[in-house]
């Protein structure tokens, strides 16, 4: 997949402390309803794309929305942590053909939630969300 | 009814110099602050008789050279890390759509040559390198 936040999603699998606690549940869009807790799932929220007097500037910004859920309010808050390290301020970095320049935490918040399908309990929610600055390989 | 844009054909481009920039917003000022009048020097003194006409006389060194061009500004808004240096000169060409609105690169034609007035540089985070310049133009010449 040409997209930066393919690279993103990579990056979370491959960081140690991330993994540790995620164990490869990172998700596009959507989670597997048997997935376990806790998992992540991103989401692509919005992406801007500028033009210039001799056409497009290809450097499109895309605000990445990476949701997390774990059973308490401790655990997501660890993750979202560990989340955060691994990507606030990362970049200079070339992947699945894109050239990740800049990602940087915009905004945090916090959720509770029942998720759908299944006898799955209630849990919490930690919203991240992201630019990443990005440009062609 | 089809009105141009700054899309058209192959888009607009300028050039200044050897470099060509990746621009934005292009403002071409068609106002010539040093033309006609201004030109002259008010040399009114007090042996003139009340009521007649403002002694004047043209400035020795005339800045427009009156070749539709010199004095007016061109400012731009450009994406790129290039410093444009204060006072720097070269030929400024400007094509919209593959047609020059100024200058040109073709034997027999006219070049403008343009000084840089002034210029920043903008460096800011989760964007790229952008900048701004501000040409004079100076003088035109014939290409050969």
């Amino acid at each position: 997949m040409k997209a930066p936040e393919k690279l993103i999603a990579d990056r979370l699998q491959a960081d140690p402390a991330v993994s540790a606690i995620l164990a490869g549940r990172v998700y596009p869009v959507i989670a597997p309803a048997s997935a376990a807790i806790p998992f992540a799932t991103w989401r692509r929220a919005a992406v801007q794309r500028e033009q210039t007097l001799s056409g497009p500037m290809r450097m499109p910004t895309v605000t990445l929305a990476i949701d997390l859920y774990a059973e308490t309010y401790g655990a997501v808050r660890e993750l979202a942590d560990a989340c955060r390290e691994c990507l606030d301020g990362f970049g200079g970095q070339v992947g699945n053909s894109t050239y990740v320049r800049l990602v940087s935490l915009q905004n945090e918040s916090d959720g509770f939630v029942q998720l759908a399908g299944g006898d799955l309990p209630p849990v919490y929610s930690v919203t991240q969300s992201y630019t990443i600055l990005w440009g062609p390989e | 009814m089809s009105f141009p844009t700054p899309h058209d054909g192959t888009g607009t481009i300028l050039r200044f110099g050897a470099l060509q920039y990746t621009v934005s917003n292009v403002a071409f000022a068609f106002t010539n602050p040093g033309d006609a009048a201004d030109s002259n020097i008010d040399v009114g003194h007090l042996g003139q008789s009340a009521g007649e006409q403002l002694a004047t006389l043209a400035r020795p060194l005339v800045v427009p050279a009156d070749d539709g061009g010199s004095g007016r500004n061109i400012t731009f808004d450009y994406i790129g890390k290039s410093i444009l240096l204060d006072g720097s000169t070269g030929t400024v060409y400007i094509a919209i759509g593959g047609t020059a609105l100024i200058g040109s690169t073709a034997a027999g034609g006219t070049a403008f040559f343009a000084t840089v007035a002034s210029s920043t540089l903008t460096l800011a985070t989760n964007d790229a390198v952008r900048g701004q310049g501000v040409l004079t133009l100076v003088r035109t010449a014939a290409l050969t």
